[in-house]
């Protein structure tokens, strides 16, 4: 459903991605684990072209979403949801307005449709009569919760996670996993998450790959992770400080 | 072969300063470009104006002009005061009876030079500041991402109504700086120097012309010009957290203000012209 071809981006002197290489099955959860500063949030926002690549493609069934113009990009993006680290909710807005944020400006639907599916897409995420409240008045794990009600308000095809669980305490951390792999049984979306955290990796992933010095290194099932004999991947998955990735 | 001697890095060091400034530059007028057109586009679609962009300009409106209204209206009024002490009192002690001039001069100043420039610079100080920290904090923490995830244009949703607010908001607040200064002078000419209020009035009759409105009201607007479109772009610059946030403030404002005080120079040069 979406590939990753020879993926380049480079910031400055600094090379991050060197050429990402990756095939993302329809209807499955790809994790993609890497130190911190590898660049797995850049990868991300490639995709959906909030950074624009240097170099390769992505292929979105069949076509090459770094081709379109601006208005073929918008259209393509409203195939995906994202889910951002911080949540990134607007300020100014109430929960109700920044969940709906996109039915109103995509949609043609009423007032009360619209406050009906914002009821469910929170409800779906666990939260109710908060819809008055301001993301100010939330706790981190609220906010998150918010945030992907606002990434599936518009049911997205494609929900990009980054680093869902960072900065959550591990119940709520546990609590997003949850949600994460709800998510894909309720609306059997492909989702791609970038994590550090194993833990939330071995949980909500059906694959997961391995992102160091800018490529993809290793793809393969949690299980496989698990034996894997990949000394980057041993290593990252043990969490030593001792082996073949350097500390700086 | 590789020249490096001590006046290629001379000339490395200075001129790279030069260069960035060239494309600061560059970028401020592309992103007026991209203003001008996204405001093309949005007249062409009259419907989605009215639904989302009518509000928001209205709101940027009342936080921009209606909540400036105070400290425009006091800096004017006292303005104007110091302005009627100072001609009037240096005046009367030169020349006996000159006080009558007070009118003239004071009401020239402020709707040629004062109004415009006063309420530019503090509207720079109180809308450019703000401005860019939002959209500054916007940036840092990923909601101008975000609203393209949402397939929304920031430039529409962010810059649009708070370009066309400041086009509207500039020129009325700088006729409400050139009506309270000129109250200001009128009070302190009447009451402290005596001049009779005919007198104040007829001389500001006689010598400000409608040109001399039109060219202050013309300032105004390209001064609300420079200290949106400056705010912005280091808004949308913004990189770096909370000291990124601060520096794009102190940035707007600085650039701004001193870009304000020397296009104020040249349209004033040019409008002599005429």
């Amino acid at each position: 459903m979406l590939r990753l071809e020879d993926l380049h981006k480079q910031f400055g002197a600094n090379l991050v991605l060197r050429g990402v290489d990756l095939e993302i099955k329809k209807g499955e959860t790809m994790v993609i684990i890497g130190r911190s500063g590898e660049g797995k949030s850049v990868l991300l926002k490639c995709i959906v072209n909030l950074i624009e690549p240097d170099q390769g493609k992505v292929w979105l069934d069949g076509r090459d979403m770094l081709q379109l113009d601006g208005k073929g990009r918008d259209h393509l993006r409203r195939r995906f949801g994202f889910l951002f680290q911080g949540a990134a909710l607007f300020d100014s807005l109430t929960v109700e307005e920044n969940v709906s944020f996109g039915l109103r400006r995509l949609t043609d639907y009423s007032e009360a449709r619209i406050r009906e599916i914002v009821k469910e897409k929170l409800a779906m995420v666990g939260l109710k009569d908060i819809e008055r409240q301001k993301p100010a008045e939330l706790s981190g794990g609220m906010k998150k919760r918010v945030g992907l009600a606002r990434a599936i308000a518009m049911n997205p095809e494609v929900i990009l996670y980054d680093e869902p669980t960072t900065g959550l305490d591990p119940i709520m951390a546990d609590a997003i996993n949850d949600l994460i792999l709800q998510m894909q049984k309720k609306l059997s979306v492909t989702s791609i998450a970038v994590t550090h955290d194993m833990t939330s990796a071995y949980k909500i992933g059906d694959r997961i790959a391995m992102l160091h010095e800018g490529r993809i290194v290793d793809v393969g099932t949690p299980a496989n992770f698990k034996r894997s004999k990949n000394a980057l991947v041993h290593q990252f998955i043990t969490g030593s400080a001792h082996g073949p990735i350097s500390l700086v | 072969m590789i020249v490096n001697t001590w006046w290629v890095s001379l000339v490395n060091r200075f001129s790279s300063p030069v260069l960035n400034t060239f494309e600061e530059i560059g970028k401020i007028f592309i992103l007026l470009g991209q203003i001008c057109l996204g405001i093309l586009k949005l007249l062409r679609q009259p419907k989605k104006f009215k639904k989302f962009y009518y509000p928001l300009i209205m709101e940027q409106m009342v936080n921009m002009g209606v909540n400036s209204i105070p400290v425009v209206i006091t800096t004017a009024l006292f303005t104007g005061m110091v302005l009627a002490v100072q001609t009037g009192v240096t005046m009367e002690a030169k020349l006996q009876g000159a006080s009558i001039f007070v009118g003239s001069i004071v009401n020239l100043a402020l709707i040629r030079e004062l109004g415009p420039v006063l309420s530019g610079l503090l509207v720079t100080a109180r809308v450019g500041s703000a401005m860019a920290a939002e959209i500054g904090t916007m940036k840092i923490t990923e909601q101008v991402d975000a609203l393209r995830t949402l397939a929304t244009n920031p430039i529409e949703y962010l810059a649009i109504p708070r370009f066309v607010s400041i086009v509207v908001m500039m020129p009325m607040l700088a006729i409400m700086a050139d009506v309270l200064g000129s109250l200001g002078g009128w009070m302190v000419a009447t009451v402290y120097l005596g001049v009779n209020s005919h007198v104040y009035w007829y001389g500001a009759q006689v010598t400000v012309h409608m040109y001399d409105v039109f060219t202050g009201l013309a300032k105004s607007l390209v001064f609300g010009i420079i200290l949106c479109i400056f705010a912005l772009h280091r808004g949308f610059a913004t990189f770096g957290g909370a000291e990124g946030v601060g520096r794009a403030t102190t940035g707007a404002v600085v650039n701004a203000s001193i870009t304000l005080l020397i296009v104020d120079y040249f349209l004033t040069q040019f409008f002599a012209l005429f």
